[in-house]
């Protein structure tokens, strides 16, 4: 548009240059005319100004003149000549269209009034940028005054050390041997010391380069083998590990073997070490055969014989402790034999049928022995020994095979729980085998041990029915013994698994019972029952047999594998209710079975109503008018002419059964109460918690005390508070802060009332980018 | 194998330093202080009382002038000076740690009807009945040149004087308020708004182109000094006499009325006071905020100074003493520790700020 106008002036120009010209030579020739008679006709002519009737835009015209008065039809008249222009003219007929006039300005004190209400509303919002700091402020739990903003900027050592001035003596020192080191860095632009340029100045590069090759290869392999190390950590595979364990071993035996004919003297020292760890091992009360320790003893056991012993005991210890105490009460029973004189080996026997794992090398020596006996004696008499053994052995006929069958049988019973000692076990296979060979050739001894036990059992049967003379005799000649024979039997019918044959062991029993019958004494019957028990128990240890009885009985081992079962233990019958509405009811009903809410009212009402009553008082003296002496009470009469009848108070709530209305309102404490909550607080709970709180250092710690007795402001003496500046307002609200400067240059400007309005506008418009600057 | 031992941490009773207080191990459990509410209430009202026992505020009288004080002004950099305008025209510089006079000029023919500081601590101006305005020099002593800096002649009386903190402006009041530069011999901006007089004007602290009045028409008024126009008028009951405006919150400001209450205002918001301050039973006179914000004093015509908590009804601390007559002028030290009265019996009074606290004077 800008550009147009100037080709229009252009072009108007050159039109009217011609017409200017000739103006010009027009005027000169008058000039020249009117100078021919030789006087000036006035001044103003000689201004050459244009008094045609056209009008152009580079000459004055006399604005006095009122026929010379512009007009736009004048101005743009020249366009309708032309044909060019055309955006120019639909302007102008666009204007002359919609023409229109300004209207008339505000009264002064109305312009006035809208001036300052723009202006308040702008000083407000301006002002309104304080709202947070003030509003932070006034929750601030501690102010301290003078406000002013701590300097945060952390002070690095070159700030320092260009602060620092040496000043002692030794300071001068320090700083003198430093500035005269080479291996400090002088000259701060440099990063190295003279030293260490020097040093690098000498290096050869290729050798460096070497250097830092070998250096990270090294550090690669490092890296490469804790990786390794880690995943092999991580693989789960038992397998995996267990070879890899081997592996170890195998190669620790090598490296010792190694050691022993190489190095002595660090055998020795790895020796006395195991001897170390032995003894460690030992206080650690662990006894298990997998450790590490066991492991290693096994290697050490080629070069020492006690090793092999040592691992042994550890393990006895081990089965020892984790022992069920079931055995023990077969020895109860035979120590209940009173009588019964324990004799060495007898006793020992006993000791073993406690806890064989104690003399297990001691049975391996006399099982040699018995064998040797064996060889001797008939197959008959194994079959007596075999089940009278303690009667034998009281009898001290026949040592070592009474010690044969004692220890077997209850040998056979923990080798049922312990598998793992293999070396007793073939040993106790051989005696078998030689006891097969011996034994007459009807009875079908199998190597399988329970089957072993199980002929023992019918051995044992048929040797009763045959033998019983004999072991009535036997009986009777040692009448209290029997019972602990007895003993014997049961606990060996114990191991019996099929119900058939237990039966067939009750029959024995009552056999047995049948031939003690006139020899034992009164107790025997309770005492058998008592044994039957026992034996029931047993049984139902073995079969599961599902008896609640409270069983002392606890296997170390089966601590914490028990099962436990609620349903069962439950003793009331579960409510059983179909529908859910019912279930409701129940619950609701149960949720208030305990509660008896109006009783507790009625309860509370009376309690209300009877310390609202005043009482009566009694002011009779007791002895006053009276006979003296000790146990006096006052005569009836006495205490109904003394007593001051106190007033019945009628209650509001008297006629009102639901109510209970409190007429104790006291206004003299109404006086000390707080009406409103105070500022921080919303809420009357938080309010009366911080009231009630203790404040005092005697119940509350130091430092909860110090942040409870905190004082709101601080203030130092002699420091100046200086009102708050602008730097206070963080920063999101400083964009706002601008923009009203903005709108402030815009305020100035305006005048009438159509700008006010708009002013209003921008101001809105600043608001509404103050909260988008905020966002 | 593990021992167990037994193990204390010392730190749970010993003490880092000498000087520290012996570390006493106690049994914080409720149930074990059953006493807890009496004894502190006992506590409490035993503090209270002996706050009370301790309160002795009245510090020392600054005598000298010869009519009664009209206005006082604190030096902006030094605790120590204090500028005192009378009604005689007097005007005097006290050394408030040692109670006495430096300097007195007879400023003005008339009263000395305002006093203020030049922000930067170098002079002060005053203004009196005879229409001038003066700017008087001070050096570092307290010494003032007996010839004013600047003498600024006005056409009416002017009624009060103060400088703008953050401008190098000052605002006069009488018939109009007017706007002035020091180096300027007319005011460069004037404000009117109907024919009454302004009697009180203070600058706002913190937005320092914002400037109150107090006018006869028991209206206050509001100014934009960078506008042309006044902001806004709020019309009370009763004449306003005095105006301050709180150094920590922008909008807020205070004013201290004939009908013997103060008015806190938030300017944003003038339909209402946020809150009304009654103790005074005479008209109140002045009221200057504590540096602080956080509380403010008054001296009224019923011969008492009351300090207000800003967002309380009533006062905290009322002080007299029995020569003391009515109270023109009050001001708040800057450090926040020291209170100043000038009353109409020619006494400057000085004011511990809390009644009880030790300051070692």
């Amino acid at each position: 548009m800008a550009l147009e106008s100037d080709q229009w002036e252009s072009l108007a120009a050159e039109s009217d240059e011609e017409d200017l010209a000739d103006d010009r030579k027009h005027n000169q020739l008058l000039d020249a005319i009117s100078a021919l008679d030789g006087k000036k006709k006035n001044s103003l002519s000689q201004r050459t100004v244009i008094n045609s009737g056209k009008i152009s835009e580079f000459q004055f015209s006399s604005v006095a003149d009122a026929v010379t008065k512009v007009k736009l039809h004048e101005l743009v008249g020249s366009l309708k000549e032309t044909t060019e222009h055309g955006t120019l003219k639909q302007q102008l007929s666009v204007i002359q269209k919609h023409k229109q006039t300004v209207s008339t300005p505000l009264p002064k004190h109305e312009k006035a009034k809208i001036c300052r209400t723009t202006a308040y509303e702008a000083t407000t919002h301006d002002l309104s940028k304080w709202e947070p700091t003030v509003k932070e402020n006034r929750k601030a739990e501690q102010l301290q005054f003078p406000l002013h903003k701590q300097d945060f900027s952390v002070v690095t050592t070159d700030q320092l050390v260009q602060r620092f001035q040496p000043r002692t003596p030794l300071e001068m020192a320090v700083a003198a041997l430093l500035h005269g080191s080479e291996n400090v860095v002088q000259d701060n632009s440099k990063e190295l010391t003279l030293a260490e340029q020097r040093a690098l100045a000498a290096m050869d590069i290729q050798k460096a380069k070497e250097r830092r090759m070998e250096l990270m290869k090294h550090r690669a392999l490092l890296s490469y083998k804790e990786l390794k190390a880690k995943r092999q950590k991580k693989i789960k595979s038992k397998r995996f590990h267990r070879i890899l364990k081997k592996e170890k071993l195998k190669d620790e035996k090598r490296l010792l073997e190694t050691l022993q004919k190489e190095d002595p003297e660090s055998f020795l020292e790895k020796i006395t070490q195991w001897e170390k760890d032995r003894v460690q091992e030992r206080m650690s009360l662990r006894h298990r055969g997998g450790t590490k320790f066991a492991k290693r003893q096994m290697i050490y056991a080629k070069f020492d014989e006690k090793a092999r012993q040592e691992v042994q005991d550890m393990l006895q210890k081990s089965r020892e402790i984790t022992q069920k105490l079931a055995a023990t009460e077969s020895s109860d029973e035979e120590s209940d034999s009173g009588d019964l004189e324990p004799q060495q080996a007898g006793g020992s026997a006993f000791v073993d049928s406690r806890n064989p794992w104690m003399s297990r090398p001691n049975v391996l020596i006399k099982l040699k022995q018995g064998i040797g006996h064996l060889e001797e004696n008939n197959a008959e008499n194994v079959g007596h020994s075999l089940i009278v053994d303690d009667v034998m052995d009281n009898k001290n006929d026949d040592k070592g095979m009474s010690i044969i069958g004692g220890n077997t049988s209850t040998d056979l019973q923990h080798q049922k729980n312990d598998d793992s000692d293999d070396d007793s076990d073939n040993a106790i296979d051989g005696i078998f085998d030689k006891l097969k060979e011996s034994k007459e050739p009807e009875t079908e001894v199998k190597t399988n041990r329970k089957q072993i036990r199980l002929k023992q059992v019918r051995k044992r049967k048929k040797s009763h029915k045959s033998d019983e003379k004999l072991a009535a005799e036997a009986v009777v000649k040692t009448s209290e013994s029997g019972k602990s024979e007895e003993g014997m039997v049961d606990s060996d019918d114990s191991l019996c698994e099929e119900p058939s044959k237990k039966r067939s062991l009750e029959d024995m029993d009552a056999l047995i019972n049948e031939a003690l019958g006139q020899s034992t004494n009164e107790p025997a019957p309770k005492k058998k029952q008592r044994k039957r028990h026992k034996k029931k128990h047993f049984q139902s240890g073995n079969h599961q047999q599902s008896k609640p009885k409270a069983d002392t009985n606890i296997d170390p081992k089966k601590l914490f594998t028990v099962d436990v079962n609620l349903r069962q233990s439950s003793s009331k019958p579960d409510v059983v209710v179909n529908e859910e509405d019912d279930d409701q009811l129940v619950n609701i009903a149960e949720a208030f079975a305990s509660d008896d809410v109006i009783e507790e009212f009625a309860a509370e009402k009376s309690d209300a109503v009877r310390s609202g009553q005043p009482q009566d008082i009694c002011l009779a003296l007791p002895g006053w008018g009276d006979w003296g002496g000790a146990g006096l009470s006052i005569s009836k009469r006495k205490k109904k002419q003394f007593t001051i009848k106190a007033p019945v108070v009628q209650r509001k709530d008297q006629f009102l059964g639901h109510v209970i209305i409190n007429e104790k309102k006291n206004d003299a404490l109404k006086k000390h109460q707080v009406e409103t909550i105070p500022f921080p607080y919303c809420n009357t709970d938080q309010f009366e918690k911080s009231i009630r709180a203790p404040i005092g250092r005697t119940w509350n710690p130091a430092g909860v005390f110090k942040q409870l007795v905190k004082p709101k402001v601080v203030t130092h003496l002699g420091k100046i508070i200086t009102p708050m500046d602008q730097s206070a307002i963080s920063k999101h609200e400083t964009g706002d802060a601008d923009g009203k400067t903005e709108s402030e240059e815009t305020e100035s400007k305006q005048s009438n009332r159509k700008t006010g309005k708009s002013r209003m506008k921008t101001n809105k418009k600043h608001k509404g980018q103050g909260k988008y600057s905020n966002k | 194998m593990k021992v167990k031992v037994l193990s204390r941490n010392p730190d749970n009773y010993l003490r880092e330093t000498k000087r520290d207080i012996h570390k006493v191990p106690r049994n914080y459990d409720p149930t074990l202080h059953p006493f807890e509410a009496p004894r502190e209430y006992i506590r409490a009202l035993n503090a209270t009382k002996l706050e009370r026992v301790f309160a002795k505020p009245f510090i020392g009288s600054l005598d000298g002038h010869r009519d009664g004080v009209n206005c006082l002004a604190k030096h902006p950099h030094q605790l120590s000076t204090l500028v005192s305008g009378s009604y005689d025209g007097e005007v005097k510089v006290w050394d408030l740690t040692r109670r006495e006079c430096i300097s007195s000029i007879q400023a003005h023919d008339g009263f000395v009807q305002g006093l203020c500081a030049v922000p930067d601590g170098s002079s002060f101006l005053t203004c009196g009945t005879d229409k001038t305005v003066k700017q008087w020099s001070i050096n570092e002593e307290g010494r003032i040149n007996p010839e004013p800096v600047v003498t600024l002649l006005g056409k009416t009386v002017f009624q009060q004087i103060d400088h703008s903190l953050g401008h190098n402006s000052f605002a006069t009041c009488g018939e109009q308020v007017d706007i002035w530069e020091v180096d300027r011999a007319e005011p460069v901006r004037s404000f009117t708004w109907g024919v009454d007089t302004v009697h009180a004007i203070k600058f706002n602290p913190i937005e320092t182109h914002i400037l109150a009045g107090c006018a006869v028409d028991r209206s206050i008024l509001l100014y934009d000094m960078r506008g042309s126009a006044p902001l806004r008028k709020v019309i009370l009951k009763l004449k306003s006499n005095a105006l301050a405006w709180n150094p920590m919150e922008a909008f807020i400001f205070t004013v201290a009325n004939e009908d013997y209450n103060l008015y806190t205002f938030d300017m944003r918001k003038l339909s209402m006071p946020l809150n009304i301050h009654k103790d005074h039973i005479s008209a109140v006179l002045d009221v200057d905020y504590s540096p602080t914000g956080k509380e403010f004093v008054s001296g009224s015509f019923d011969k008492t100074l009351r300090i207000f908590p800003y967002d309380k009804g009533h006062s905290r601390e009322v002080y007299h003493t029995k020569r003391m007559q009515r109270v023109s002028v009050v001001k708040w030290s800057l450090d926040n520790k020291y209170l100043l009265s000038g009353s109409m019996e020619m006494n400057i009074r000085v004011w511990k700020a809390r009644a009880s606290e030790k300051l070692g004077i």
